[in-house]
């Protein structure tokens, strides 16, 4: 089984070659490739899309989670575990689902026939193979599988049968299906190649469903031409098909989840079953935000929002002067102090922190993507940490922040530029509650000044309604929320792809969220790849 | 400790495992056919050097019982091996690799395999034979800050293993979950068939991951070593996931009831945590409780063989996790819960420095992680020995005092009579202390050939001879 039989050796490409795909061509920046394990959730997706069951919870919970690495996302390559455990529930979930299908069903559905013959057997395989591994299966596939089953009917008192399922248990442990694997060194090294139909239907699916591709993307996907230009416009159906697909809310969903932390937050001032609450609110919100059920506006909009929903715990930590049934709509004049998804108490719960420095970062990385290096860490820099703990410690925190930006030059450049986001959020306390003052009775304020970056003017600000008021114009927030759904969508940090992440943004055109993930979408860099050495 | 208290020993926990006498090793292995165990265990921040200079009146107190076995280290410095520095992700990224971080340090690469994986691979380079996991990675830890914090199983390529599991429940499902006993009498026919099903398909998947890891592929280097990582898990998992005839996966072991996670720990689900005052906060006694049972679980593991190695670990690389409740320990008490109310162990006691609650605070750390070296001690091998007698526990930590790695507290327990046990203040690293520990098995660590800077220093009357 080989990778490089993705391609050129399998599956005849029915598209001429018309040359180079001159987007890609022109592209500055493509993700290095990486075997990226389908992750816990993707996996569940695509067992029970590809074979039309549900799994249940027993099977669930066999799966080790996978936990984006810190301002990633589960879907990036960054951070991605191998826990031994995975091999052992990727079997046990094979076994299990497996008895649950009809072999005879299993022919149908795959192979189009019902016949107990090797034709109607290896029709079935490239059937299914072809959906589980995103490609056409190539002969010597089709064969090994063959031989699969033979070995195994062969066996006293097996039947046809048992060599089908053998066949769909081992298609679900292939590397093929459970890592997204794509030719990495076709080409000359360092070089940026366009991916081939199959590799690029792979990359939209696992972005736009969390899932493997359907018949027809396949289809979509063999009439791309080798290293040719892909025909942008039937590539614009297919995603736009996609994207009015109910599978498409699990990418919303999941997106949302990583970039407002809630997916992973441990809420551990709530109750459990407020805990599940905080998250539902939040995402709640971002799909109506996105356009579900709703006229959408801009994305961007998001962040000077004047309706935020929840349910009524978590309006209560809003400040709500009356609750609602269930889940529901909340406008400013009902709510303490509130406007946008950064003041929705979901969204500060989930930083988990009030000091400017963890809010701060969080907040300049996901909504600014400053790249903030770490902190100095030689002997000398720590005792100069430790005496600044000590020489702080009477101090509130706004002055402690300030004495902070008086620190020698390598801690001043790298605080002065995050902290001060913060700053307007000081009256939210760790719940998100709004609380004027401190434990000690002082005023607590919320003005400040963020400096200047690229794309970003000088702001002065009272609070966090004017701060968030004039930031959601600035080109940087929208640069940014390109950059993290580009991260999002390709599985690697695109930081350093500024030219690349300009184009999307334009593309975007800071419309709404679906128009940020057609602009992603439909960029190079999901059609392009830079080749590595063998 | 007695079998029998071994597992009384859970409290109030609701406990379905049977007694051991149950589930003694198989009768079958003769002494000589001891298998070798390596476990490591580690725990965040550290003991400063004149709480270690107290030996066994202070936070080290809950050695007591395992004194004449272990042999401790009092003047480690883990800072030649932090790549980036002291902070936590570095320091803790090299705990049991013995080599610094690559590229200058990351928070989601160490510099190499950890020490158990090392040997397991040193000794079973095809796989282990007949373990039900092939190396289990169990404890307690809040996320914060770099996975390197907590992650302490680091694969060959230097990848991060599996994360500690913290619920005891699925540490016992991975120890004892899935099992099918060896066939006896006269099978059914369609068992029959459903096992040489298993077995054809594994077959059948491991032919493909290695062709994939073949020099054939379109694969790179990065790709190519996950892949591997795969596969070397479905070799060791192989007599599990499809026993032959010629396996024994259980052997005389009979599977134990099903453990309930302790009331209240709910712990396990925060999988990511802040630190301060928005970390998750837990009872220390439910912790406990929690430690205990994990301990017990791995312990039972190891005595039917199903277990070999793994690593065990007592909150991560900077100590985010608020423990709540009174703590009684080395004559005084400790409110854990007002104290960290609104910060963690780190803010509160280290970097607003409180050596006396440090104390304390490191004595119910340290408890925590000795449940599992007392399980093992109660556990009488066929060679009249403890089962901890017969594995090697390597123990490290991230610091000594506040964030400076030196006097990082490591210690060897067991080893099967190869080491001295002791107090140790000869001046090392904490590659020093693995390196001369696999020797002792006869197992090369890798550390020199791995880092090319590290000249390797016998420390004086360790080993055995």
């Amino acid at each position: 089984m080989l990778v490089a039989a993705c391609v050129g050796e399998i599956g005849p490409s029915t598209g001429d070659a018309t040359g180079i795909d001159p987007e890609v061509a022109a592209s500055d920046y493509a993700p290095t490739p990486l075997a990226i394990r389908l992750n816990d959730q993707q996996y569940v997706h695509a067992v029970e899309d590809v074979l039309g069951v549900t799994l249940t919870a027993d099977e669930r919970q066999k799966l080790p989670r996978d936990i984006p690495a810190e301002a990633h996302y589960a879907t990036s390559a960054e951070g991605q575990f191998f826990n031994p455990q995975y091999v052992i529930a990727y079997a046990e979930i094979a076994r299990s689902v497996t008895a649950r299908l009809s072999p005879a069903q299993l022919r149908q559905s795959f192979g189009a026939c019902e016949e107990s013959t090797p034709t109607c057997r290896d029709a079935f395989t490239r059937g299914l193979g072809r959906r589980l591994y995103r490609r056409p299966l190539s002969d010597d596939e089709v064969l090994d599988y063959a031989g699969l089953a033979i070995g195994v009917e062969d066996l006293p008192e097996a039947d046809f049968d048992d060599g089908v399922i053998a066949i769909t248990q081992a298609l679900l442990q292939a590397p093929d299906f459970l890592y997204r694997l794509e030719n990495e060194t076709h080409g000359t090294p360092d070089t940026i190649r366009p991916v081939s139909g199959y590799e690029l239907a792979s990359r939209l699916s696992f972005f736009l469903w969390q899932s493997c591709p359907d018949d027809a993307l396949l289809d979509f996907a063999a009439t791309v031409p080798e290293g040719g230009a892909v025909d942008k416009e039937a590539l614009t159906a297919q995603v736009n098909r996609m994207m009015a697909d109910p599978r498409y809310d699990r990418s919303r969903d999941a997106f949302w989840s990583d970039y407002t932390l809630v997916s992973t937050a441990p809420f551990a001032y709530a109750e459990p079953d407020v805990q599940e609450e905080l998250r539902h609110s939040m995402l709640t919100t971002m799909a109506r935000l996105s356009g579900v059920d709703a006229d959408p506006g801009p994305i961007l909009d998001m962040f000077t929002a004047d309706e935020l929903w929840m349910t009524p715990a978590v309006a209560q930590y809003a400040g709500a002067t009356s609750t609602k049934d269930g889940m529901a709509s909340y406008v400013s004049g009902e709510l303490e102090e509130r406007l946008g998804i950064t003041t929705h108490p979901s969204f500060l719960g989930a930083i988990g922190t009030t000091s400017f420095v963890g809010r701060g970062v969080f907040m300049s990385q996901r909504i600014l993507c400053i790249d903030i290096a770490a902190p100095p860490s030689d002997e000398d820099a720590f005792n100069r940490i430790q005496e600044t703990v000590a020489d702080t410690e009477e101090l509130t925190p706004r002055e402690a922040s300030e004495f902070r930006f008086n620190l020698e030059p390598q801690c001043q450049g790298c605080h002065q530029v995050f902290e001060p986001i913060a700053y307007a959020f000081e009256r939210f306390d760790l719940s998100g509650q709004y609380t004027p003052t401190d434990e000690d009775g002082r005023a607590l304020y919320t003005d400040g000044e963020l400096p200047e970056v690229k794309y970003q003017p000088a702001i002065t600000f009272d609070d966090a309604q004017e701060l968030m008021t004039q930031l959601r114009d600035t080109e940087r927030v929208g640069r940014c929320l390109v950059q993290n759904m580009m991260e999002y969508a390709i599985g690697h940090d695109v930081g350093r792809a500024q030219d690349a992440i300009g184009k999307a943004h334009t593309s975007f055109d800071e419309g709404t969220f679906d128009d940020l993930v057609r602009a992603v979408a439909l960029s190079p860099q999901l059609r392009a790849q830079k080749v590595v050495t063998p | 400790m007695g079998r029998r208290a071994l597992l009384r020993g859970a409290g109030s926990i609701a406990i379905a495992l049977p007694f051991l006498p149950e589930l003694m090793p198989r009768t079958a292995r003769a002494q000589d056919m001891l298998p070798m165990r390596l476990f490591t265990m580690s725990f965040g921040l550290g003991i400063e050097h004149d709480m270690q200079l107290e030996e066994l009146n202070g936070p080290l107190a809950s050695f007591t019982p395992f004194v004449g076995k272990t042999a401790f280290f009092r003047n480690v410095d883990g800072g030649p091996l932090a790549a980036a520095g002291t902070p936590h992700f570095s320091t803790s990224a090299s705990l049991f690799t013995g080599v610094p971080q690559q590229d200058g340090g990351s928070g989601y690469h160490a510099g190499g395999p950890s020490m158990e994986i090392v040997a397991k691979q040193a000794l079973h380079p095809n796989g282990v034979p007949n373990v039900s996991v092939p190396e289990l990675s169990a404890g307690l830890w809040s996320r914060t800050g770099a996975d390197s914090q907590f992650t302490r199983q680091w694969n060959p390529d230097g990848s991060p293993g599996a994360r500690p599991e913290r619920r005891p429940t699925r540490v016992f499902d991975a120890i004892f979950g899935g099992y099918e006993p060896p066939l006896t009498g006269d099978p059914e026919p369609q068992e029959l068939v459903r096992r040489h099903v298993n077995r054809s398909v594994l077959d059948s998947v491991m032919d493909q991951y290695s062709a994939l890891v073949s020099d054939r592929t379109g694969l790179g280097s990065e790709s190519k070593a996950r892949i591997e990582n795969h596969l070397a898990a479905l070799r060791d998992a192989e007599n599990r996931l499809a026993p032959t005839e010629g396996s024994m996966p259980l052997g005389d072991c009979t599977v134990p009831g099903t453990p309930t996670d302790p009331s209240g720990y709910s712990f396990y689900d925060a999988a990511s945590g802040p630190t301060g005052a928005g970390a998750p906060a837990i009872e220390w006694s439910v912790a406990e409780s929690a430690m205990q049972l994990i301990g017990q679980i791995m312990a039972i593991g190891v005595s039917c063989d199903l277990l070999r190695f793994g690593s065990h670990i007592m909150v991560g690389g900077g100590g985010h996790v608020r423990f709540m409740g009174n703590y009684n320990a080395l004559g005084t008490s400790l409110d854990f819960t007002s104290l960290f109310d609104n910060g963690t162990p780190h803010d509160k006691i280290v970097h607003q420095y409180d050596g006396a609650a440090i104390r304390i605070y490191q004595h119910f750390v340290i408890k925590q992680l000795t449940h599992f070296l007392a399980a093992l001690d109660g556990i009488t091998e066929v060679n009249g020995q403890t089962a901890l007698d017969n594995s090697l526990v390597l123990i490290g930590t991230e610091y000594g005092k506040n964030h400076d790695a030196a006097h990082s507290l490591h210690a060897v327990v067991g080893g099967g009579g190869r080491f001295n046990p002791g107090w140790y203040d000869q001046a090392l690293i904490p590659s020093d202390v693995y390196h001369q520990s696999l020797a002792a098995y006869g197992i090369d660590s890798g550390i020199p050939a791995r880092w090319a800077a590290y000249a390797p220093t016998e420390i004086s009357g360790f080993r055995n001879t």
